[in-house]
């Protein structure tokens, strides 16, 4: 599946930067922020190196948490490059005193993938306003009888409607707090957890539906 | 009605069990342990977009325009240094060239030099591979002894 070669097991080779609360600790997720303002700083200024490391860091985690929303390579490749374009961009204007990069980073990518489901709809309603429709991947799930349990879970994913895929990848994959990803989405924190509340119960039954193609044992 | 959507309320959560639930825990875990894997033409493309929008390079590009140069050799050096610099570099195009040389030599040529690899003479008769391309080290070593 095209899935499973965007992601592979083991988390070493990338360094995961700011917002990694639950692995960092709040002390390791303020260092890596302030390392990912210093190196934007040196981009700025011209230093080739300050760019190498940042796209060692930061790329993997865009394309990670767009391959999640989006559910295909291709565009989740397209929305990564986009989005770390805008960050060289607006590089020589970052405030220190603002929003960490990691943050501003994962707004960019959700509303690039917001902006991609919109095209895809060929409207220019808004995409909260209206009633999700049937997801094709359901019909994958369906027929992924020797798929692996990861498969299945990005299915589920992908039968969420949109705002509640986003808040439970980046709360329950990506680990960011419910302030953070109040931030990213631009609601608030109440509604973030209304949203990943709704969204583990309509994967829960998703995957309860399909527990024998899991693999699952009662228990 | 508020009575049938208590009843499907009640329902659904009747349906999601603490044991569903921390199985779902699992697969967030497991799925928490993976990295994505970038394509090198992604890291390359960002990459790329990161030294052309290089604010340095930008004043580099005006003063070279206004000095009738190219920028060219501002955005290689930009390059060589994020990739690790000339030794890098050096280190890929002799890489490269020695795959092109592979790749142009016929299959008999690659496997004289494995056998000259298996028995240490690639040294001593480096020369004589070229000059007997396509033979067998046998053969051309048997002439010899004649």
């Amino acid at each position: 599946m095209v899935f499973r070669a965007a992601f592979s097991k083991g988390r070493g080779l990338t360094a995961r930067p700011s917002g990694a609360s639950t692995h960092e600790g709040p002390d390791g997720a303020r260092e890596v922020a302030s390392r990912d303002v210093e190196l934007l700083r040196r981009y700025a200024q011209g230093d080739a190196r300050a760019a190498a490391e940042l796209n060692q860091s930061l790329t993997p985690r865009a394309f990670g948490v767009a391959m999640r929303v989006l559910g295909d390579r291709a565009e989740a490749e397209d929305v990564a490059q986009e989005a770390m374009l805008r960050l060289w961009k607006i590089a020589p204007e970052w405030d220190d005193q603002g929003a960490q990069v990691s943050t501003w980073l994962y707004r960019v990518v959700m509303n690039l993938c917001i902006d991609i489901k919109r095209r895809k709809r060929g409207g220019n309603v808004d995409i909260d306003d209206i009633p999700e429709p049937a997801d094709p991947a359901k019909t994958a799930v369906e027929t992924l009888q020797d798929t692996a349990r990861q498969d299945a879970l990005q299915a589920a994913l992908m039968t969420l409607p949109e705002r509640q895929r986003q808040a439970v990848v980046l709360r329950h994959i990506e680990e960011l707090s419910n302030p953070e990803i109040a931030e990213i989405l631009s609601i608030s924190v109440e509604a973030v957890e209304s949203l990943t509340s709704r969204a583990k119960r309509a994967l829960a039954k998703n995957l309860a539906a399909r527990k024998a193609e899991l693999g699952y044992r009662d228990g | 009605m508020a009575e049938k959507d208590k009843f499907a309320n009640a329902l659904d959560q009747n349906e999601i069990s603490p044991a569903l639930l921390s199985e779902l825990d699992a697969l967030f875990s497991d799925a928490k342990q993976e990295r994505p894997v970038l394509s090198a033409r992604l890291e390359n493309a960002v990459l790329a977009d990161a030294l052309a929008a290089m604010p340095a390079v930008q004043h580099e590009r005006a003063a070279d325009r206004s000095a009738g140069s190219s920028a060219a050799g501002g955005m290689f050096r930009q390059l060589s240094e994020a990739v690790g610099g000339w030794p890098s570099l050096s280190g890929m195009a002799v890489a490269s060239l020695a795959g092109l040389w592979v790749g142009f030599l016929p299959p008999s040529a690659l496997t004289t030099i494995e056998s000259l690899a298996r028995t240490g003479l690639t040294g001593e008769i480096h020369g004589d591979v070229a000059s007997f391309d396509g033979f067998d080290l046998a053969v051309v070593m048997s002439e010899d002894m004649e």
